[in-house]
């Protein structure tokens, strides 16, 4: 009953979403899954949706998904068998997971299970690990040090009868001479120097006891304890895997399992299989068996389409995922080709066949027909897309070009100023930024990492996978100030102020996604934005009463805490910069008007001044739509009053209501 | 035109020339206005304003700057002086100039220059600085500390004589006066004498 090794923690976004490692992409989701344990239900993973992505199967819970969600790596997968489904039981994938216990030996067995990750830094350090037991056992070179010069002496176990030195039936003669100075050894230091290496052999993996004689006993607590060099007694950082003195190979059991999984505590924050609970309904029958596997429950599937999708591109994932393993570890060619492939016409229509007579045949037509002008269009894209994985390589050579360019920027050529102009124009075009690093770009690109969804296909799907998205895309990039992420087109980061009309978030989105991806139709934004409070995301999607004005809203800044801070804003700090007049410095808009009022300002100190709507929009970083809103509310609940001109609307804090009429005589 | 009228502060703050979209702001804006309108026409001896804000007045045509502030480039709007003034008949601050009324009088010797004009989209509002009750209160007062009651007096000595020059109804509005007297002769303090055409000519306070 207990949860299985595989299972990994997911970190989940406030817009529960999974949270992507670099170099993960995610190429499916599917809505309405069950998980299995062995062949029991899991409890409390019933609903969930799951994310494919390159190296992960991610399970995202639909009620407590901060709590419930999980995720397998792909390369732990073993295969995959499928189950299409029969009169009320759902469609449903097994996946059997790789017996490691099979292939690793015993003492590093327990790091290796919880240890695939794909955090580069990690893996390297697994290698590493790997490769240390390996290269003790296949050692069959006795060493031995010279009583005279210390040189360390490898003797080759073939050419030596080592039994026959231990008891004594041996030709001294043929004692090896030191490879340094020549003296030949004595016999005491071979026969330990056998001993030692014997020992070694026997125990292998396991601790040895003559080893823990020979080194300092370890304390078995967690921190890291220094390893004494079995040759010269050099106390070595406990992480190193040779001497760093005499070259000596450390003793792998000086390296335990604790000092590992600390080590993965530090380098990722995915391997924390302790956390993961799972109950399950039943007993899952797992214990008995050496290959473990869980299973995929497609609950309300739609399209049965949908299902083959998905088991087709998680298997060619999975061979990608190995395939790419293999070639790290430079097992194979790097131009080789996966042979075998999964092949959709196997299960194609197995048991859901339908007749193509009568109403069910027409539909079945239609929605060929449908599924027909999808994969026109997707792949028709196709082009583009590819161009867009090229713009990294673009943006590097339009880089070099630029750098190339500005050495001639001092000659004041017009053709020179004209290429960096079309330069930077082109990228933009592109929806690429000029200023970020090259390497930002794959960022850029990773935003929209849902276009893989079709509308057409699971609407329900779509729309609430677009909802998650837009949400993660406002609180990542534009609610907060993430100043990696700035948009060319507009200053940076000038919707920061928590609220957003609809028409402002749609420019922004579909800018974001860039010229190549499945640009969003204002009736998807609606729709998804309708869904926000039902997905439990922090936004909110809020019509002001008086104008119909739609507009998307940070849960944190509803519009009264925006008011109260505005009318905090103008009541101190812009009074104060008025008095400064810092306000001719802060705001460029200055006109005749803002002259005058620094005159009143000066002469009569009874009220306290206005400003209007560009320079509430610039400090509070909101659209100026959203403002007026806003505005329009303070100054009908009297909060705010107005001053209209030919020049615009500027808003006076009320002062009229305790104003006390007095002439002066 | 003599000493200039001190503004309050509030003509120079720039909202108090807009009409304010809420009741209770637009409340106090307007109150603020008649407060503005009463003063600076006591100040100035105005009686007579009309619906566009101009304003004549025996001491002579004023420029605008009752209503356009010109320190601050603000002026009311149309709507903003229906709504002033539609305050201020409600409060009986101002009413509307009736010529019939005046027809009444014998206006011969007034040197007024009451707009007469018969375009009825012009409106001449008379401004009580003074109620007619204050008014009526201020002639009695004078009549009987003068000892002029029980005898006649025309309209031209009640408002126009030098020797009543430094009472406050000198150059009275022949509208506010004729109100004033027919409030004492309705509490029967006073008789009006009518001529002929039965205009009013002279009074009796008693």
């Amino acid at each position: 009953m207990s949860a299985l090794s595989f299972w990994q923690q997911v970190d989940i976004t406030s817009s529960h979403t999974p949270v992507t490692q670099k170099d993960e992409f995610i190429y499916l989701v599917q809505d309405s899954i069950g998980l299995y344990q062995g062949k029991a239900k899991i409890l409390g993973r019933q609903n969930g949706r799951v994310y494919l992505t390159s190296s992960r199967l991610i399970y995202v819970d639909n009620i407590l998904p901060e709590d419930n969600s999980l995720s397998i790596s792909l390369f732990d997968i073993d295969h995959l068998e499928f189950y299409s489904g029969f009169l009320k039981s759902s469609p449903k994938i097994t996946i059997w997971f790789k017996d490691h216990t099979r292939n690793v030996s015993a003492p590093s067995s327990k790091t290796n299970l919880s240890s695939y990750n794909h955090s580069n830094l990690y893996s390297s350090f697994k290698n590493k690990i790997e490769f240390l037991p390996n290269q003790l056992k296949e050692s069959d070179e006795t060493i031995w040090v010279c009583s005279i010069c210390y040189f360390a002496n490898h003797i080759n176990n073939s050419s030596f009868n080592f039994d026959k030195i231990l008891v004594n039936d041996f030709d001294f003669k043929k004692l090896p001479n030191c490879q340094n100075c020549g003296i030949k050894s004595k016999k005491n230091t071979i026969v330990n120097a056998i001993k030692k290496f014997k020992a070694k052999n026997n125990k292998n993996g396991n601790l040895l006891p003559k080893n823990k004689l020979s080194t300092p006993k370890q304390p078995t607590g967690t921190e890291l304890k220094e390893i004494k060099c079995p040759r010269c007694t050099f106390l070595n950082y406990p992480l190193m895997l040779n001497c760093e003195i005499c070259g000596e190979k450390l003793k792998s059991s000086n390296i335990s399992s604790n000092t590992v999984k600390n080590y993965n505590f530090r380098y990722s924050n995915i391997n924390k299989p302790s956390k993961i609970k799972i109950k399950t309904e039943f007993d899952d029958g797992l214990s008995s068996l050496l290959q473990k596997y869980i299973k995929l429950s497609f609950r309300n599937l739609l399209k049965y389409d949908d299902f083959k999708n998905f088991l087709n591109k998680l298997q060619v994932l999975i061979d990608e995922q190995n395939l790419s393993k293999l070639m790290e570890s430079a097992d194979l060619n790097h131009d080789v080709k996966s042979v075998l492939k999964f092949d959709l016409k196997d299960y194609k229509e197995t048991s859901r066949s339908q007749p193509n007579l009568g109403i069910l045949g027409l539909e079945k037509k239609q929605t060929e027909r449908a599924e027909y002008n999808v994969n026109i269009l997707n792949t028709s894209m196709s082009d583009l897309d590819s161009l867009m994985k090229k713009a990294k390589d673009l943006m590097v050579l339009a880089d070099k070009f630029n750098d190339y360019l500005n050495k001639y920027k001092n000659t004041d050529d017009k053709v020179v100023s004209n290429a960096t102009d079309s330069i930077i124009q082109s990228r933009q075009l592109l929806g690429l930024n000029p200023n970020t690093e090259t390497n930002n770009i794959s960022d850029f690109i990773m935003t929209n990492n849902f276009n893989f969804l079709n509308k057409l296909n699971n609407k329900e799907l779509y729309y609430n996978e677009l909802a998650r998205n837009i949400s993660s895309f406002l609180n990542n990039h534009i609610f907060k100030s993430d100043n990696s992420y700035n948009f060319n087109q507009f200053e940076e980061n000038i919707y920061s102020g928590g609220i957003l009309t609809l028409s402002d978030l749609y420019a922004l989105y579909n800018r974001s996604l860039g010229f190549n991806n499945n640009l969003i139709s204002p009736e998807d934004l609606l729709e998804a934005c309708k869904r926000f409070s039902s997905l439990q995301l922090p936004l909110i999607l809020k019509e002001f009463s008086k104008t119909n004005l739609l507009v998307i809203q940070d849960s944190k800044m509803t519009d009264d805490i925006i008011l109260q801070n505005i009318l905090l804003w103008m009541e101190t700090d812009y009074q104060l910069s008025f008095s400064n007049n810092d306000y001719l410095k802060s705001f460029d808009q200055i006109n005749v008007l803002s002259e005058l009022y620094i005159n009143i300002i000066n002469t009569e100190n009874d009220f306290k001044c206005g400003c209007n709507i560009q320079m509430l929009s610039s400090h509070f970083k909101l659209s100026i739509g959203v403002l007026e809103e806003i505005l329009e509310i303070a100054v009908n609940d009297g909060k705010l009053i107005i001053d209209k001109t030919i020049s615009g609307v500027v808003y006076y804090l009320n002062e009229f209501n305790n104003y006390e009429y007095n002439v002066k005589a | 035109m003599s000493a200039s009228f001190n503004f309050p502060s509030i003509y120079n703050f720039p909202p108090f020339f807009t009409r304010q979209p809420n009741n209770q702001v637009l409340n106090s804006q307007l109150a603020n206005w008649s407060n503005l309108i009463i003063n600076y026409c006591e100040f100035h001896r105005i009686w007579v304003i009309n619906n566009a804000g101009n304003i004549k007045s025996s001491s002579g045509s004023f420029d605008d700057e009752l209503f356009h502030n010109h320190k601050i480039n603000r002026k009311l709007n149309n709507e903003m002086f229906v709504e002033i003034f539609n305050y201020m008949l409600q409060n009986n601050l101002i009413e509307i100039f009736n010529n019939d009324i005046l027809n009444n009088f014998n206006i011969a010797n007034t040197n007024m220059n009451v707009n007469k004009s018969k375009n009825s989209s012009k409106v001449n509002y008379i401004v009580y600085w003074k109620k007619p009750e204050e008014w009526a209160q201020l002639i009695l007062d004078w009549v009987e500390k003068n000892g002029k009651s029980n005898s006649i007096l025309t309209l031209y000595e009640l408002t126009q004589n030098l020797s009543i020059k430094k009472e406050p109804f000198y150059g009275l509005h022949p509208f506010i006066l004729l109100k004033s007297l027919k409030i004492l002769s309705s509490d029967n303090r006073a008789k009006l004498m009518k001529d002929d055409n039965g205009q009013v000519v002279g009074v009796k306070i008693v």
